[in-house]
């Protein structure tokens, strides 16, 4: 049997729901170029790898919640919270460096994580509530201790400005400079890191095993509370990562802005094949669902369409590919004669 | 029996008062197959709880090769050898079957990272210890259930396990599926491995088992060899009295049939059934696992079309594509699965009881009439004597057997005119046992048809008054009241049912002299 | 099943008070220290309800209001409060409790203004005199005592328009992007400078019917202004008329290096000033937030005064010393053009 090249890398077949929405991606992008040629573009490709990193991180972050059997809201509180916590602290210390930004940053996240983590595994609370709760108790507090004033470009620390400016390779076209961004090797690292842990450690074994059923995985001797502690801090940490890197996109600290926008990206990793129920999800798939977020959020000039064109593609393809996901799921139940799905 | 491998000394445990296990002796020999029997809530899970590390005991103390096992909690209890194989297999259905395997030792190997090719390497060597194969690298929740009792059977292994408990492994397992597991725990014996087996099938229990120790209300009644033991002597041992099950017998003078099944079938399922069911009838569907019997009685229902034939009820033809309309023809279904498809467990008994009789429960205003809802729920509980009394109590705080009663109780506030029971036994103490028995009695001789399935030939020869024995799908064969009158007929029943294969010749024969709708 | 229940009770129940708490805290930080004191004695309470407490354009709005409660101290004690983030819920909240306290006069800044429209007019049934600011619908209901309005949105539409004809040399292309196409103030805004433009430079053509988008979410404008350059290679100019779309796109014409797009959009001294600095912003306009506060106060005490409010009144800041009054709605002539060199030391006063 030829080993096809996807299963020499992943090691494994890709499901269904990666090979349609690759089909759904490749579809769009071909209308779309067919559309305005314009779109056709290294250009284009190097504006959506810099404007898709933040909202990748933050979609590893979910991924890795829903595969352990939560449902996280307050990944975007964090990352806003632990960004402007690191800004302010940095305005106020007189420290300019980007790597100062990104430690504060990211062990803010992390604790708020873990506070997520205490709290869902000492109250055996539903971890929707719990972080419904802590998003908004986490930015309360950050309103009321450090207060919610924004700082444009110049009042804002310029390593991030700088930062965000970075490019690898900078290319000078008629129509401007532009660059591949230095957030890339970031979000890869992020990608790889993710990749190891989740199957290639125990740990990240111990996370499935949890998503797919904690009561066996307690009885097999697993740790519940540090898995859980793992997950909910690696995706805090991981949020504040994605704080530095927004302000440092946008130029201008708005603590007021991201949060709102996590359903959105939750549904784009349920796309990609995460299942709400856990235990089940990939990188893949979840790069994946990212991508169709973000093709269809920078496109709508090129086909010349108003914004709210993109909630109707988003929520078409939201359901249609969910739909025939657990329709083709129901006919095998039927089939074993199961009627209701958990 | 080897040497003792595991000593338990006067174990005794309590619960808020409530003795569960009171001063148990018991003893495990290197390679001896024990079975503990032993009524529902008998003490049986607790003891293995305890020896597991589960729970700490309030008196008494388990040795392993001489060393206290209890108290020390899960970690203990495994490194000393002990493994337990849950009911519900604790498998995780989204890892592969690979990683299931090796999960346990790599953990306790204090592993902390994942190599593909040892944990290949492990699943190989373990399934290969229970001698069979399986595909690696294939997802847990793509195999049979027999495959996944094997999977835990080999992650059991790979602990070195010295002592093996398995509580109830072959209940959802086929005919050849049960005989190759028994296969593999008589080779597992015969290199050393004790095992415990929980079971109530008393033809497994006999066939493998060197000792029987039966537990009764937390007491151990004793230990028997299987040659000492029959089934009416060990239910007696397990209940402590001695039942008998009234038979039952068709009264009515009516031969119309009510329920007229002709030629049904669908693909992969069953094919070419046909039967009548009159007014006050009991028809046993009996046959192993897969017979088709299950997949048969959820077409009556409404829930898996069939593809061939035709039903006819009040002798006109009608077609039951959903279970609404199952139910307004009359039907009504008591599943398998009570816990999943039968009841509400996070509900009060008053809601599982008017759930299904929330039409004729309205009022004037359309609102559900709240007083005649509480009527209808305390009258149900009386009727069907659910041990609980108020009807306020979460269904899933019931037992198995008082769970069981409810579900037939808001089943017969329905008034069905045909009453289909899919295994309504199983997992029930044999004094609700007797109780639902009567209950069904009493509905068939009030003139409702109805249906039972089981794979218990005791169960089919105390309710039914015809019988049809199903094989792959097809009718093996079928019995009417003056052959289940036969002495020996329920020796006979059992042959066929646990060897359908060695009946298929005779019963092929015996098939083409009888026409569809003979009443012989 | 009961326990977790209660448990749940048990966190909502905490959530919703650490919430309560943490309002009450901002409430109280801002309003309450000055707060105190009566009406009794002659002096008019007057308290200006912000969209939001604790960005900077409202931080200078507040130097406003302070600076009249000091201009007038003996006859007015005047104070600026705010919801904690722009939610309209919460506004209506705190005007709710502004009521109760039975101030004299509020100077609000509607998050929407039609919500807020009935507990404006409660307020005056309470004889409470209400001037509003950023909501000239509510001028013909009867919510409000007056509105005013920093300049006309016309005039301030076509200044707009101008400023990027001028630096087009009077023709090409342009595209221009709003906060929404159902905000009433930036399509006045478009509207007016499109038809400007279609009167005065008829070579100037927009490149679609309707403007942009950007729901006023900094990610959205940046993605539309990436999009935009690439859609558009021989795009000649760019309107904005939400802070997000022009400081989005001044961003990313920096990034690109790119300074032969002209630019003019609504802005920031502190978002705009760098920029113009640097040539990447053609022209940035706005108008002084200090003044609105000023001058709604001052309007509302003329009323509290029995002063007559008619065209041609002098509200003593700049931009209002001489407004319009059509009506209940008072417009000044406040455009502020944001200018290179305006603000050397880089201290922006907002």
């Amino acid at each position: 049997m030829k080993t096809s090249p996807f299963r020499a890398v992943f090691n494994r077949r890709s499901t269904a729901m990666e090979k349609y929405l690759l089909a759904i991606i490749i579809g769009y992008i071909v209308i779309v170029a067919l559309k305005n040629p314009l779109f056709f573009s290294v250009e284009t490709l190097f504006d959506m790898l810099r404007s898709g990193s933040g909202v990748m991180i933050l979609a590893i972050g979910v991924l890795i919640v829903l595969v352990s059997g939560g449902i996280d809201v307050s990944f975007t509180a964090i990352a806003v919270v632990s960004g402007y916590t690191s800004v302010k602290l940095m305005l106020a210390l007189g420290i300019d460096n980007i790597l100062f930004a990104f430690m504060v940053s990211i062990v803010v996240g992390c604790l708020l994580g873990a506070i997520n983590a205490l709290i869902i595994y000492r109250f055996n609370l539903p971890t929707l509530i719990v972080t419904l709760g802590t998003a908004s108790a986490y930015h309360g507090l950050m309103a009321t201790v450090l207060g919610t004033k924004s700082f444009p470009t110049g009042a804002m620390p310029q390593s991030l400005v700088n930062f965000g400016s970075t490019d690898l390779i900078v290319i000078n076209s008629d129509t401007g400079r532009y660059g591949l961004t230095v957030f890339l090797p970031i979000v890869i690292a992020v990608l790889v890191l993710t990749w190891f842990i989740l199957y290639r450690t125990m740990l990240g074994r111990q996370v499935f095993a949890v998503g797919s059923n904690e009561e066996s995985a307690s009885r097999l001797g697993i740790n519940i509370f540090r898995t859980k502690l793992f997950v909910y801090a690696y995706s805090g940490a991981l949020s504040g990562l994605m704080g530095i890197i927004y302000f440092s996109e946008l130029k201008y600290v708005n603590p007021v802005s991201l949060v709102g926008t996590e359903l959105m990206i939750i549904a784009a990793v349920v796309i990609g094949g995460a299942k709400l129920t856990g235990g089940e999800g990939t990188i893949l798939g979840t790069i994946l669902g990212i991508v169709v977020v973000q093709l269809f959020q920078s496109t709508l000039v090129f086909l010349g369409l108003g914004s709210s064109w993109n909630d109707l593609f988003f929520g078409a393809v939201l359901l249609i590919s969910l739909g025939v996901m657990y329709y083709r799921q129901r006919i095998q139940d039927r089939k074993n004669l199961v009627f209701a799905t958990a | 029996m080897g040497n003792p491998i595991l000593i338990a000394e006067n174990l005794s445990i309590a619960f808020g008062g409530v003795t569960a296990l009171d001063s148990i002796n018991l003893s495990i020999g290197e390679g001896e197959i024990l079975c503990l029997a032993g009524e529902n809530g008998s003490g049986k899970s607790t003891f293995v709880k305890i020896v597991s590390g589960v729970y700490a005991p309030s008196a008494g103390s388990v040795a392993i090769d001489g060393g206290r096992v209890d108290s020390q909690g899960p970690r203990a209890a495994i490194s000393a050898g002990v493994q337990v194989i849950y009911q519900d297999l604790s498998l995780f259905d989204h890892l592969s079957v690979a990683e299931n395997i090796a999960m346990n030792r790599m953990m306790h190997d204090g592993s902390k990272l994942v190599k593909r090719s040892t944990m290949r390497t492990i699943a190989a060597e373990q399934l290969a210890r229970v001698g069979v194969e399986l595909p690696l690298d294939d997802r847990v929740s793509t195999l049979s259930v027999a495959n996944k009792q094997l999977v835990a059977i080999a992650r059991a292994l790979s602990m070195d396990a010295r002592i093996l408990f398995m509580d109830e492994p072959t209940t959802a397992l086929t005919t050849n599926e049960v005989k190759r597991l028994l296969k593999i725990v008589l080779e597992l014996k015969s290199r050393g491995l004790s095992i415990v087996f929980i079971s109530h099938k008393l033809d497994e229990v006999f066939a493998i088992a060197d000792r029987i120790t039966i537990f009764r209300d937390g007491h151990k009644v004793g230990d028997f060899t299987a040659a000492e033991l029959d089934e009416e002597s060990l239910s007696f041992h397990m209940t402590g009295r001695r039942v008998s099950y009234a038979r039952y017998h068709r009264q009515i003078d009516d031969e119309t049939p009510l329920l007229q099944v002709q030629g049904l079938g669908r693909t992969g399922n069953y094919q070419d059934v046909t039967f009548d069911l009159r007014n006050g009838d009991i028809l046993g569907l009996t046959g192993l696992l897969g017979a088709g019997r299950t997949e048969l009685a959820l077409s009556l229902f409404g829930l898996n079309a069939p593809d061939s034939g035709r039903i006819l009820i009040g002798g006109k033809p009608v077609s039951i594509r959903s279970p609404l309309q199952a139910m307004e023809h009359g039907i009504a279904l008591v599943p398998e699965d009570r816990k999943t498809q039968g009841l509400f467990g996070a509900q009060s008994i008053r809601n599982n009881v008017s759930s299904n009789v929330i039409d004729s429960l309205l009022g004037r205003t359309r609102l559900i009439d709240r007083k005649a809802e509480q009527a209808l729920a305390v009258a149900t509980v009386h009727e069907m004597n659910v041990n609980n009394k108020n009807v306020d109590t979460l269904v899933q705080n019931l037992s198995g057997g008082n769970q069981q009663k409810v579900v037939i109780g808001k089943w017969i506030a329905r008034h069905p005119t045909i009453f289909i029971l899919d295994s309504p036994t199983v997992g029930i103490d044999i004094g609700s046992k007797q109780e639902i028995y009567d209950r069904i009695h009493a509905l068939a001789a009030s003139g409702i048809g109805v249906i039972v399935i089981s794979d218990e030939p005791e169960e089919i020869i105390a309710n039914c008054n015809r019988v049809l024995v199903m094989h792959e799908g097809a009718v093996l064969d079928r019995f009417e009241e003056a052959d289940l009158r036969a002495p020996e007929f329920k020796d006979r029943l059992a042959t066929i049912i646990s060897d359908p294969e060695a009946h298929v010749k005779h019963a092929t024969a015996a098939l083409t002299t009888i026409t569809p709708g003979d009443q012989r | 099943m009961k326990r977790p229940t209660k448990l749940l009770g048990l966190t909502v129940t905490a959530i919703a008070a650490t919430a309560l708490l943490a309002g009450c805290g901002t409430v109280g930080e801002t309003g309450g220290a000055t707060a105190a004191g009566g009406s009794d004695d002659g002096v008019f309470r007057i308290a200006t309800v912000s969209k939001v407490e604790g960005i900077s354009w409202f931080e200078a709005m507040r130097t406003g209001v302070d600076q009249f409660n000091e201009d007038n101290g003996d006859v007015v004690e005047a104070w600026q409060t705010g919801p904690d983030t722009g939610d309209p819920a919460k506004q209506v909240q705190i005007v709710e409790d502004l009521i109760a306290q039975g101030v004299d006069a509020l100077v609000v800044v509607p998050n929407d203004p039609q919500s807020i429209a009935p507990v404006l007019k409660k307020a005056r049934d309470a004889g409470i005199v209400v001037i509003t600011h950023e909501a000239p619908a509510l001028a013909a209901t009867e919510s409000v005592d007056y509105d005013l309005e920093a300049f006309d949105n016309a005039e301030f539409g076509e200044k707009m328009f101008e400023q990027l004809a001028d630096q087009m040399g009077g023709k090409g292309t342009f595209v221009g992007e709003v906060g929404s196409l159902t905000s009433e103030t930036h399509m006045a805004w478009y509207n007016a400078g499109v038809a400007y433009l279609e009167a005065n430079y008829p070579d100037i053509t927009p490149v679609s019917a309707q403007p942009y988008e950007d729901d006023n979410d900094d990610s959205k404008a940046r993605d539309n202004a990436l999009e935009i350059l690439k859609a558009y290679p021989d795009l000649g100019g760019f309107i904005g008329t939400s802070v997000s779309a022009g400081a989005n796109f001044a961003a990313v014409l920096k990034e690109k290096n790119l300074t032969n797009i002209a630019t003019s959009m609504l802005s920031l001294p502190s978002v705009a000033g760098p920029y113009l600095e640097e040539d990447v912003v053609g022209s940035a306009q706005a108008w002084n937030p200090a003044g609105a506060g000023y001058a709604a106060n001052a309007v509302a005490l003329a009323v509290l005064q029995d002063q007559a409010v008619e065209s041609g009144n002098d509200l003593k800041f700049e931009g209002y010393d001489d407004v319009t009054v059509d009506g209940k709605l008072i417009t000044g002539a406040a455009i502020l053009m944001i200018e290179k060199g305006q603000y050397p030391g880089g201290e922006y006063p907002f």
